[in-house]
């Protein structure tokens, strides 16, 4: 099913969280005039992509639409290999799509030159599953977390470093910290830290590309904490990619279930952070059945401001 | 360590070749032509009388300096060649590895010599042909690393955080691309400092009165049973320096890369 092309900011209308074949995902209805859910920070549209193999093209990404309203945190879910690392990258034109576009605040992503895409990348910022990995081993926490800042020449010299400070303390990266290298500090202070820096240019969209999955329990508990108080404080729209269903629920307010580069299924959560819709699909069930519960994570202790 | 100390003796040497020299290395004693080492003349003198002990000294501050300078050259314009093709990929990859191809056709000294006869002689025309061909080496090395460094996390994560590319490639890839270049470059100064004596040999480097060491191999071949100390000190200098150049590179090397990987042209 085509979807029409909509004025920018104006939302489509829901499919009341049954997926349309296109794979189209709306946001969901809004409960009323000025209600969260009503500006769409971002729509994705009948994205492709195809990676050329020995044996021919396999498709990473079929048509995939989704709409997410500013605000809103909207998770992806699937198994590993179903595409929803590819759907970030794309997103962020990290990659660039076969087909499908990538609108965020009006603009065409997937259109920009290299220059301006740099510049809209101040909007929408990205966190990595391998945190560490995505930390230049050579620079001390403090400067990581002010480079995005100094790209985007975002304040003064002096007031990039107070402000990169700020937001690791809010991360729970304290003085004692801020000189010290990636190779030296813990995953959980890497994955901390790598959100100080996604959220420096204070984006107004961040992806999340399994964030916690590398983590222990214990520090995946306090990483969606820190999310979740981060996301609540600022109000910043949030694509969150996980296999775990206990932790998209924890944070998420929909849930879109992807197969073989395809949504096959949107998931609605109650009031109670549980699904309130009903899995259908074979692969929604599987992931259902196959993880442990995590608590609802309360405010964040203390650093948030 | 030996390599370096080699290096430091050679390096030390050249530098204070003013205050060891004993005599003007251009001073011509007709008188005493073609002697061998004695007290007055360590090394002994050449067919013009010349103090041989002096011009090795005074001819390492040229040769060492000559290869180094090429090696700058051959560095900067390799890894900048290297590092674009690699970052930027498409177009500019193509045609700079194919251009690469080309020049990696034909063997590297054989190319110089011809490049060198085009220019026609002397130590800066030679130094530029040596340039002129050199880099290939260093373009695909740098290349390859930059393939390697642009699947790091870290280069994703500072585009993804707004770094254009002439930031990542600078501050980002390069680093990671220098250690090994580092090495390459250690290692290739031996190299570079024989085939810069051997075009002074063939007499399209340095030429006379200047006391360079290839030249002076060349001055000294034709009074070979006479006075082999003509050729035999300045062949031994090129030969310890080129072997303090292999050594240290080595060294660096495996200090560089403690998993036993080896960097290879």
């Amino acid at each position: 099913m085509a979807v029409p092309d909509l004025p920018d900011g104006q939302v489509p209308s829901s499919p009341d969280g049954q997926v349309a074949p296109s794979g189209w995902a709306g946001p969901r209805p809004a409960a009323g005039e000025g209600a969260p859910g009503t500006a769409l920070a971002l729509d994705v549209r009948h994205l492709t992509v195809h990676y050329p193999t020995a044996d021919g093209p396999v498709v990473a990404l079929q048509d995939v639409s989704l709409a997410l309203p500013a605000g809103e945190v909207l998770a992806v879910m699937g198994e590993s290999g179903c595409g929803k690392s590819t759907l970030a990258r794309c997103i962020l034109q990290l990659e660039r799509a076969d087909g499908g576009t990538v609108t965020l605040a009006g603009q065409r992503l997937d259109r920009l030159r290299a220059e301006a895409l740099r510049r809209q990348r101040r909007h929408v910022q990205i966190i990595f599953q391998d945190a560490r990995g995505s930390l230049n081993p050579r620079r001390t926490a403090l400067r990581i977390a002010r480079e995005p800042l100094d790209y985007f020449q975002i304040g003064t010299p002096e007031d990039r470093t107070a402000r990169a400070q700020s937001l690791l303390e809010q991360v729970g990266l304290g003085p004692d910290l801020w000189e010290r290298r990636p190779g030296t500090l813990s995953s959980g202070q890497c994955q901390s830290l790598a959100i100080a820096r996604a959220l420096a240019p204070e984006p107004e969209f961040l992806v999340c590309d399994e964030p916690v999955s590398a983590l222990d329990l214990s520090v995946q508990a306090q990483i969606l904490q820190l999310l979740h108080a981060l996301q609540q404080q600022r109000g910043f729209g949030m694509l969150f990619i996980s296999h775990n269903l206990a932790v998209v629920e924890a944070l998420s307010d929909r849930v879109l279930v992807m197969d073989a580069g395809r949504i096959v299924e949107v998931l609605e959560l109650g009031p109670d952070r549980r699904l309130a819709t009903v899995a259908r699909h074979p692969v929604t069930r599987d992931l259902l059945a196959a993880v442990p519960r995590l608590p609802r994570p309360g405010p964040l202790s203390g650093s948030a401001d | 360590m030996i390599g370096a100390t080699i290096l430091l003796a050679v390096v030390a040497s050249a530098i204070v070749a003013p205050l060891l020299a004993p005599y003007d290395p251009a001073e011509q004693r007709p008188r005493e032509r073609v002697q061998g080492p004695s007290r007055a003349h360590l090394m002994g003198t050449d067919r013009l009388g010349r103090d041989t002990f002096s011009r090795v000294l005074y001819g390492g501050r040229l040769s060492l300096s000559a290869s180094a300078a090429a090696l700058v050259l051959i560095v900067a314009l390799g890894v900048t060649l290297g590092l674009a093709a690699g970052y930027a990929g498409e177009w500019v990859d193509t045609g700079i590895m194919r251009l690469v191809d080309v020049l990696m056709a034909f063997p590297s000294f054989v190319l110089a010599l011809v490049v060198a006869g085009l220019f026609g002689p002397g130590l800066i025309k030679v130094t530029l042909a040596a340039t002129a061909v050199w880099w290939v080496s260093y373009a695909r090395v740098t290349r390859s690393l930059v393939l390697q460094a642009k699947q790091e996390g870290y280069v994703l994560a500072a585009r993804a955080a707004g770094a254009g590319p002439v930031t990542i490639a600078v501050r980002e890839v390069l680093p990671q691309v220098l250690g090994p270049v580092v090495v390459l470059a250690t290692l290739d100064l031996g190299k570079l400092l024989l085939a810069l004596s051997s075009l002074s040999f063939l007499g399209l480097g340095a030429q006379p009165p200047t006391p360079e060491w290839g030249l002076m191999l060349a001055e000294g071949r034709a009074y070979f049973m006479e006075a082999p100390a003509m050729m035999i000190f300045p062949g031994l200098m090129i030969f310890a320096t080129a072997l303090g150049f292999n050594l240290l590179g080595e060294g660096l090397r495996d200090v560089l890369n403690p998993r036993g990987g080896t960097v290879r042209a």
